[in-house]
This record gives structure tokens, sequence and C-alpha cells, in this order.
């Protein structure tokens, strides 16, 4: 037998197998106790903390000095 | 040694493809959508059954462990799945990835334990055909970390550097590992097949 008939018949094992017993009913139960650990969304910058910053170089560029 | 899997009333019915694609169960399981997560269980767990299976020695008990916490891995870290890949592809790695790290955790067969009068000389071809059956018995009797060498190379179509890296070991380390696993296999099967 050469190397790639080898290869071949190797390769062949390469099949999908169905386990013999259902697992879902054990997978379930265990992710109760395994939450997910999603990762919180990034927080949105307050959109009054921009006008203030606005509003303050506003007043440093345009008001006059007193 | 393909079995029927059986059905149970509280497991969700399989995905139909046209309806629902990964992408989207993948999406809700990341939400917590555990609905979704089972319909990804019923459209993947064959395959990935398979792949421990065969790196646990066709055994069968231990496959079915490892297939579990392949899927609560996968349950665990799915949001931080980048859609890089296929999910079937990072599923696949990660059940792998969990095999293995049984195998290490095990810290079983280095190259040393293994009986170098078993193996065949660099110059002798360690191919030899069997049927499948016989192969699959063959491979089972083979030390864990050879077989998964021979498994994740000649099965999976793994490349060295991948098995090396997975395994922690050199890709010298992994070559020597598969020559030595086929010539085991060689000699399991027997010089007249």
């Amino acid at each position: 037998m050469n190397e790639l008939e080898w290869h071949r018949q190797m390769r062949a094992l390469r099949e999908p197998v169905a386990p013999q017993r259902d697992l879902w009913t054990q997978i379930d139960a265990a992710l109760d106790a395994a939450q997910p650990t999603v990762s919180a969304p990034p927080a949105r910058r307050r959109p009054q903390r921009v006008w203030l910053l606005a509003a303050s170089f506003a007043g440093w560029r345009y008001l006059p000095e007193a | 040694m393909i079995a029927a899997s059986p059905t149970s009333g509280n497991i969700p019915p399989p995905a139909h493809a046209a309806d629902r694609s990964d992408a989207d169960d993948v999406k809700a399981a990341a939400a917590g959508d555990r609905q979704a997560f089972g319909r990804l269980y019923r459209q993947h767990v064959d395959r990935i059954y398979g792949a421990v299976y065969r790196l646990a020695g066709y055994d069968h008990a231990r496959a079915e462990d490892l297939t579990q916490e392949a899927f609560v891995r996968c349950w665990q870290k799915l949001a931080g799945f980048r859609h890089e890949s296929a999910f079937s592809t990072w599923l696949y790695r990660l059940a792998v990835n969990v095999a293995l790290m049984d195998i290490r955790s095990r810290g079983s067969d280095p190259v040393h334990m293994m009986d170098e009068e078993l193996v065949p000389d660099n110059g002798e071809t360690p191919f030899c055909a069997a049927e499948r059956d016989e192969l699959e018995r063959a491979i089972a009797k083979l030390p864990p970390r050879a077989r998964a060498v021979l498994v994740l190379h000649d099965v999976e179509g793994w490349k060295h550097e991948e098995i090396g890296e997975e395994l922690g070991m050199a890709i010298g380390s992994s070559k020597a590992q598969l020559h030595r696993a086929r010539g085991l296999l060689r000699n399991v099967l027997g010089e007249g097949s």
C-alpha cells in the first residue's frame, strides 16, 4: 500500500458519529451553572457631556473677556 | 459504529436549513437563547462527537463527557465568537481542544514511554491496508498522545504545525509521534495485512 492509498483509507474514517444516547438533557442542565460570559456593550458617552464640552468651548472662544 | 440518536421531548427540533441559519442561532444563543443553542447542538453534535470519539480512542463514555464539556464551553464562550471563521469550524476546534486538553491532563505516553521495538525502522513503510472496523480497533489501542497525532494528521487532515501548537510539542516531535503511531498501528494490524 502506498501513501496515497493510506491517506484515502484514513480520511474515510472522518465521518460524523451520532452519540449512543441523547446528550442534550445533561448539557441543558449544565448550562444553568455555566452562564455565558456575555461582555457588556461599551458604555455610550452621555450626550449631555458632549454639549457641556461644546458650550464651554464656545464660551471660552466667543464670549468677550470680562 | 454509527449509532442512532434517540429523541427526547425537551430537545429542540432540528433546524430547517431554509428557515434558520447558524448565524441567526449563534446570535440568539450568544444573547442567552437556550432554544437557539439547542438547535446549534442538534445541527453539529454528530460531527463534534465523531471527532472527539476518534480522539478518545473510540470510547463512547469518554466521548460523551468530552462532547458535553465542549458544548458547555461553547455556550460560555459564544459571546466572544467573532465570526472570523464559520461557527462549525470554531466549534470543531474548540471541541478538539477539549479532547486534547484531556489527553494532556492525563500526562500520558510521552515518546519515550512507547515501546520502541514495536516501531518499524525509518526505511520501512508503515502503511498497510485494513478493514474499517479493524483499523478503528487498532487506533483505539494506540497510546493516547500518539493516537491524537495520528487521528489529527491522517484522519482529520491537520498540519504538523497545528498539531504541535495544540499539543504543546515541537513540529519534529509531532512528526516523530506520527511515524511511531503508524508503526505501532502496522504492528497491531499485523504484517500480513
